[in-house]
């Protein structure tokens, strides 16, 4: 991302952004993580997004604890958008899906005792990796639509496709992730039977 | 529109909500590194300015104290400076004692006031006497003069005696030599013929209440009288202003304002009320959100071709139309421009301002009033957005645009030199709060502030 007249905030004094750094950058980096797939790539956006918060922190002065952290993760996530788009030149940013996956009936309904009955059995890690495995495409909309509450318009706005497309992203990003859940949990008892 | 609650969704949301990776300590340090190079290349400009203007407002309390204090004591032994101020300065002290003597009962005045002079006396002889032969010319001249009023200088020079406050001249002048009286002064007899001398000379002006009470001719009190200029209750001053300022909490950060106008000032007594028309001139930077396509390249499409044929070779020479066309990448990208433009607003003050202390060359005081700006102009003085070869497909503009009208509240320190009797030379360090953000959409931003300092050129009328 290429900024024209850098905002450099006069007042920011030498220790906010260690401040800043150390309190916000391990929940930032989760979310880097969840759009980026790998800790490289997270480390990198999570890095460039910080520079720019700094630069541009004397703009905002709203005060609000959940503003500023909303207004953070706002500069994160485009950061890390446009970060995969530039990283993803050689990859198609909309994933094609595989034969297989078509022949999955696109259910949201299906298997909704399961997954709440999951909730206490599955680490955050877990379900980190569960994400970062997902294609780019449905791990964008994913994220934007679950995480930030992006509306599909926005989304497609954001992402430059059509409304229908982000939701037919989703919905397949859903539909792999219940089977990936559905895996661990038969992995889980066959181990625990075991 | 509201979204499905999914349980699925529910389930990540739930089980990363607190979820949190400890960045990797190259990583830490690679930001705090690149971080501390963006704090360093701050806006120096800001800082000069912020030390300039606490240093000009420390010089204006400065100079307001000192001369408040050194006022203050010229105001406490004023017979000194209408008569030999030079040789009675040094010696506070007297006065000091004499004002104490004073308030003690009137029956013991005399026999005080002749004590304090015999001391005063001895101790201008001893302590300051080479400064009394220093103004020897200086005082012989003022009793020349005052001879040729045909005033008794003993009068005139220990009139203020009562006070304490003219001790100090009297004995080194020796009246005996010019007037050939006796060195008792008049005040000293005033008590005996039972008049509260002490009192009036408190009361009255310095200079009038002895002679009233020794009954000295009157004449050179009329003189004086005479030079004085009837004082004007009221005046009216104009002049120019120009008044750098900083301003804060705006969405671009901090930003430099200059403001320059007319105004005119109704001065009366120690209020003044100011108000004018001046132009107030700001740059913004405006964040442009443009979203494109990358240029990949270009290729000659076919659009046309036809066949001639050539007898010569016996075959068909074919001809072809071919148009340029550019190829763009599919991927739609982002980007933040930010385009600066300048901000024109007129603005209208109405200060009111009260003179705290003021001599005949020096006023400091305080002024405080409303100050509302209206948007004249807005012009773009950097080039527009260059995409280059990349296909633009929207421009959004991100920062919200500027408010049509906001008011200020001003207030500030103001000291007042008058370089002659027209001219004069004002120095305002000033202290801007904006009643509303200076963009449309307010919740944006605090209000913002600003710190400034006036300076102005006036004409007194």
């Amino acid at each position: 991302m290429r900024i024209i007249g850098t905002a450099t905030n006069p007042s920011l004094t030498g220790n906010l952004p260690a401040e800043l750094y150390e309190k916000h950058a391990p929940a930032l980096l989760s979310l880097c993580m969840r759009y980026c797939g790998n800790i490289q790539d997270a480390e990198d956006v999570l890095h460039e997004g910080f520079i720019k918060i700094i630069r541009n922190v004397g703009g905002f002065r709203d005060g609000g604890k959940g503003s500023f952290e909303g207004w953070m993760r706002r500069i994160m996530v485009n950061t890390a958008l446009n970060y995969i788009r530039d990283h993803a030149k050689e990859r198609k940013f909309l994933d094609i899906d595989p034969i297989e996956d078509r022949l999955v009936p696109d259910d949201d309904s299906e298997g909704e005792d399961f997954i709440t009955g999951m909730a206490g059995h599955v680490s955050p890690q877990v379900v980190m990796d569960l994400i970062c495995e997902l294609p780019y495409g449905y791990r964008s909309v994913f994220n934007m639509y679950v995480f930030e509450s992006y509306s599909h318009k926005e989304i497609a706005q954001a992402l430059n496709f059509s409304e229908n497309t982000s939701k037919s992203q989703l919905s397949k990003a859903r539909s792999m992730l219940r089977k990936k859940l559905t895996l661990l949990m038969m992995k889980t008892e066959t181990h625990e039977k075991a | 529109m509201k979204k499905h609650n999914q349980p699925l969704d529910d389930f990540f949301r739930d089980v990363l909500k607190d979820h949190t990776i400890t960045p990797s300590e190259p990583a830490r340090e690679a930001f705090l590194k690149e971080a501390a190079m963006v704090v360093n290349t701050s806006k120096p400009g800001k800082r000069w300015f912020l030390v300039l203007l606490s240093g000009i407002i420390l010089v204006i309390i400065g100079t307001g104290i000192y001369y408040g204090v050194y006022s203050s004591h010229e105001t406490l032994i004023p017979g000194v400076k209408k008569t030999s101020s030079s040789v009675a300065a040094p010696i506070p002290s007297a006065g000091k004692t004499s004002n104490n003597k004073i308030s003690s009962t009137i029956d013991n005045e005399a026999n005080d006031t002749k004590k304090i002079l015999n001391n005063s006396s001895t101790h201008i002889n001893q302590s300051s006497a080479h400064k009394i032969n220093q103004q020897k010319n200086h005082t012989s001249t003022k009793s020349q003069v005052k001879q040729k009023t045909d005033k008794p200088l003993i009068a005139e020079v220990f009139a203020p005696a009562s006070t304490g406050n003219t001790i100090p001249s009297a004995p080194e002048i020796t009246p005996q030599s010019v007037t050939g009286k006796t060195e008792q002064p008049a005040e000293i007899h005033a008590p005996a013929s039972g008049k509260p001398a002490i009192p009036d000379t408190l009361n009255k002006s310095p200079l009038a209440s002895p002679e009233s009470n020794t009954g000295v001719s009157s004449a050179p009190q009329k003189k004086k009288t005479k030079r004085e200029k009837p004082v004007k209750d009221w005046h009216i001053t104009t002049g120019v202003y120009y008044a750098p300022e900083w301003m804060f909490n705006t969405l671009e950060g901090d930003k430099f304002v200059n403001s320059f106008g007319v105004d005119g000032t109704f001065h009366f007594g120690n209020y003044s009320i100011r108000t004018g028309i001046g132009v107030s001139i700001t740059k913004g930077t405006n964040e442009l959100s443009v979203s494109y396509n990358d240029y990949l390249g270009n290729y000659q499409k076919l659009d046309s071709m036809s066949f001639k044929w050539n007898s010569q070779h016996s075959n068909l020479v074919p001809t072809y139309y071919l148009s340029d066309k550019n190829v763009y990448d599919s991927l739609m990208k982002l980007d933040n421009a930010k385009i600066v433009k300048q901000y024109t607003y007129l603005q209208v003050p109405l200060i009111l301002g009260y003179d705290f202390w003021k001599n005949e060359r020096l006023s400091i005081g305080l002024r405080a009033g409303p100050v509302l700006s209206i948007l004249l102009q807005t012009k773009q003085i950097s080039g527009a957005y260059d995409p280059g070869l990349n296909k633009i497909i929207t421009i959004n503009q991100v920062s919200p645009e500027r408010i049509e009208t906001n008011w200020q509240l001003m207030g500030g320190i103001n000291a007042c030199l008058n370089i002659s009797r027209r001219f004069g030379f004002e120095l305002e360090p000033e202290v801007r709060y904006y009643f509303n953000s200076v963009y449309e959409q307010s919740d944006m931003t605090k209000k913002p502030w600003s710190a400034g300092l006036r300076v102005a050129f006036h004409l007194n009328y």
